[in-house]
């Protein structure tokens, strides 16, 4: 495969800059022959942005917009707004059977977003349903479904998901992940059925989800109306949601930043009492407001510095983030590496490593013997034929710092 | 005659250079392109079809005339967004509307694009973090592919032998926008489930409904939807 770095970084640069231009300006692109405008499209379907782009170009001037790329985004336009339309019915048929089964459902993301952000359902692409569920009510909800012709079952895209998983009696699931997917009946779409908004983990940094019910909202759509969270709670959840996920789209940030643009329509006080009680939330937040200020060039008010600080913690992983989307187009995505830049608390950062060497121990063993590092190689120089004794040598480096670190931390907590 | 828009059972969703609208009772979706977007927003019945042409050439600000008009006409009557009975043929002043406008097809692009639901493409909460290696590949056609199930099963039965509504259309995958019916044809309002069956009935996976919903602990507390087991897939 050869290398796109280069010109992934290039189309990533062009697609910001045509996400911050404002209506009759130029994009100020060279004649399609002198750019690889094909890179840029399939960026723009990387981060799912075809949509937006497509209508954002249109209120550009067109001069130096390649026909091809013109074409090639507006049938994704076309793709996504069936798509979209058709989860709505969906969405608001599926909502009032559970509803009318006395099942309670938030939609959370996807069309219901998309009308309340963008106002519409077009420019937003949306991929799948999101229902927030009560835990007890969970197992209601799960059966019902399945007896509707949905199935359990890990998506396409996360095959790694373990089969006990999908499963809604499996109490330490339950307890310590938060969704389950559902295939459709006809297998044309997936409905995510959340009881938590974040994995065990994540949870200290999303809003709360028993909360979420006391303040929700009807939101309405074209084929009827559904409940979700209330703005706040959304930005929140949309703010926890792009960072645990180290934006890897940037669809979500431009959510993001399209709520923050209507910045008048949030109320300000009840995401600073939100953040107050749950700094996690408040420090997710405060990453995804450094990026879209950065990036997309959002406005920011000035009472949201005061609500939601800059840490040294977020700024860092702010600029981590900002560096790989510039660099290679798309962030890695690891949630373990953004997990551990934004936790401050040691306790926390260790029970989260232990808990994931647990999980997944070939990671680990990966991690520990396979991949030897340079300071491995500076740490002693070996002829070609010892290099196998690296393997070695790194494991107990490794246990070495980690016994100085555990030390250190536990002569911290004893101070 | 004046041309007429239909409005009812229509949303529309308004973009920079075009006008999305989505047909509530027919389910279907129409995206329309500037010029035609204002012959529909400007067919109320009072304006001929000269009328129009100067209103798209004002707002739109490119020259457009009669045939544009005539043709944006067409497609929209073919869209189902003209009022039915609403005809400018003999205001046109032309033997044949579809002569004319099948004029200017040949040379012309479609004004109206109907698009209706696809299956989405993939499950992508998370964008996958390989981009494609291809080069993308150029529009496809306008019409969906079937949405076939991946594991192999059937597809449900677009249409329940029973207690479905007679009158109104359903989606490619069976469902009726305007609210499932009971065994008797009532209930215009209701929601059907997501392959477009009866709330009241659920069906199994391979679209049977023998005992209608069970509760978690198995009971059930409804009973089946028809006495004939409305929602059984044929």
């Amino acid at each position: 495969m050869p290398d796109l770095r280069g010109g992934r970084g290039d189309a990533i640069r062009r697609l910001l800059h045509l996400l911050v231009q404002r209506e009759g300006s130029d994009p100020g692109w060279p004649p399609a022959d002198a750019w690889d405008w094909r890179t840029f499209a399939e960026t723009c379907d990387t981060h799912q942005l075809a949509p937006f782009i497509h209508c954002r170009l249109q209120q550009l001037t067109k001069t130096a917009i390649p026909p091809e790329l013109s074409e090639y985004l507006r049938a994704r336009f076309h793709q996504s707004c069936a798509n979209n339309y058709r989860l709505a019915t969906q969405l608001v048929s599926l909502t009032s059977l559970l509803e009318s089964e006395g099942v309670s459902v938030l939609s959370f993301k996807g069309p219901s977003l998309a009308m309340a952000v963008y106002g519409g359902l077009s420019l937003r692409q949306c991929n799948d349903l999101d229902l927030v569920i009560r835990k007890d009510q969970l197992l209601q909800g799960a059966h019902l479904m399945k007896g509707w012709g949905f199935q359990a079952t890990p998506t396409p895209a996360r095959p790694q998901i373990r089969p006990y998983f999908c499963r809604p009696d499996n109490p330490r699931h339950v307890e310590r992940g938060k969704e389950i997917e559902f295939r459709s009946p006809d297998g044309t779409f997936y409905v995510d059925l959340h009881w938590q908004l974040g994995d065990r983990f994540w949870r200290c940094f999303a809003p709360d989800v028993e909360k979420l019910w006391d303040r929700a909202a009807r939101q309405d759509l074209p084929q009827g109306s559904v409940s979700t969270p209330c703005r706040e709670d959304l930005f929140l959840a949309l703010c926890a949601h792009g960072t645990r996920h180290r934006w890897l789209c940037l669809k979500w940030l431009l959510d993001v930043a399209e709520l923050l643009r209507k910045a008048g329509t949030l109320d300000w006080s009840r995401i600073e009492e939100m953040a107050r009680i749950r700094p996690g939330a408040g420090a997710a937040a405060n990453v995804a407001v450094i990026l879209a200020r950065d990036l997309l060039e959002v406005p920011i008010p000035p009472e949201l510095e005061r609500i939601l600080p800059a840490t040294g913690r977020t700024l860092t992983l702010a600029t981590a983030v900002r560096k790989e989307l510039l660099l290679r187009g798309q962030t890695s995505g690891d949630e373990h590496t953004t997990l551990l830049a934004l936790e401050g608390r040691s306790l926390a950062r260790w029970n989260y490593r232990t808990v994931r060497i647990l999980r997944y121990p070939e990671s680990l063993f990966r991690q520990i013997i396979i991949e030897v590092d340079p300071k491995d190689r500076g740490l002693i120089r070996l002829p070609q034929k010892f290099q196998f004794l690296y393997h070695v040598i790194r494991p107990v480096r490794l246990v070495v710092i980690y016994c100085l670190r555990v030390a250190r931390t536990l002569r911290r907590m004893a101070d | 005659m004046k041309p007429l828009s239909r409005r009812s059972g229509i949303f529309a969703e308004n973009l920079p250079e075009e006008v999305v609208l989505y047909d509530k009772t027919r389910d279907k979706v129409h995206c329309l392109s500037k010029p035609a977007a204002i012959v529909w927003e400007s067919s109320d019945g009072s304006r001929t079809v000269d009328d129009l042409a100067r209103i798209v050439e004002a707002k739109s600000g490119t020259p457009a005339d009669r045939k544009l008009v005539l043709q944006a006409l067409e497609e929209l009557e073919e869209a189902g967004l003209m009022e039915i009975g609403s005809d400018m043929v003999s205001d046109a002043g032309l033997t044949s509307r579809r002569e004319a406008v099948g004029k200017i097809a040949m040379a012309g692009s479609a004004l109206v694009a109907t698009i209706v639901a696809a299956a989405p493409a993939a499950h992508a909460s998370v964008a996958p973090s390989d981009p494609p290696s291809d080069p993308p590949s150029l529009p496809v056609s306008q019409d969906p592919p079937d949405p076939k199930p991946p594991t192999g099963q059937d597809p449900p039965d677009p249409k329940p032998p029973t207690g479905h509504n007679p009158t109104g259309p359903t989606t490619p995958t069976g469902h009726n926008p305007t609210g499932p019916t009971t065994p008797t044809g009532h209930n215009p309002t209701g929601p059907t489930t997501p392959t477009g069956h009866n709330p009241t009935g659920p069906t199994t996976p391979s679209g049977h409904n023998p005992t209608g919903p069970t509760t978690p602990s198995g009971h059930n507390p409804t009973g089946p939807t028809t006495p004939t087991g409305g929602n059984k897939k044929h």
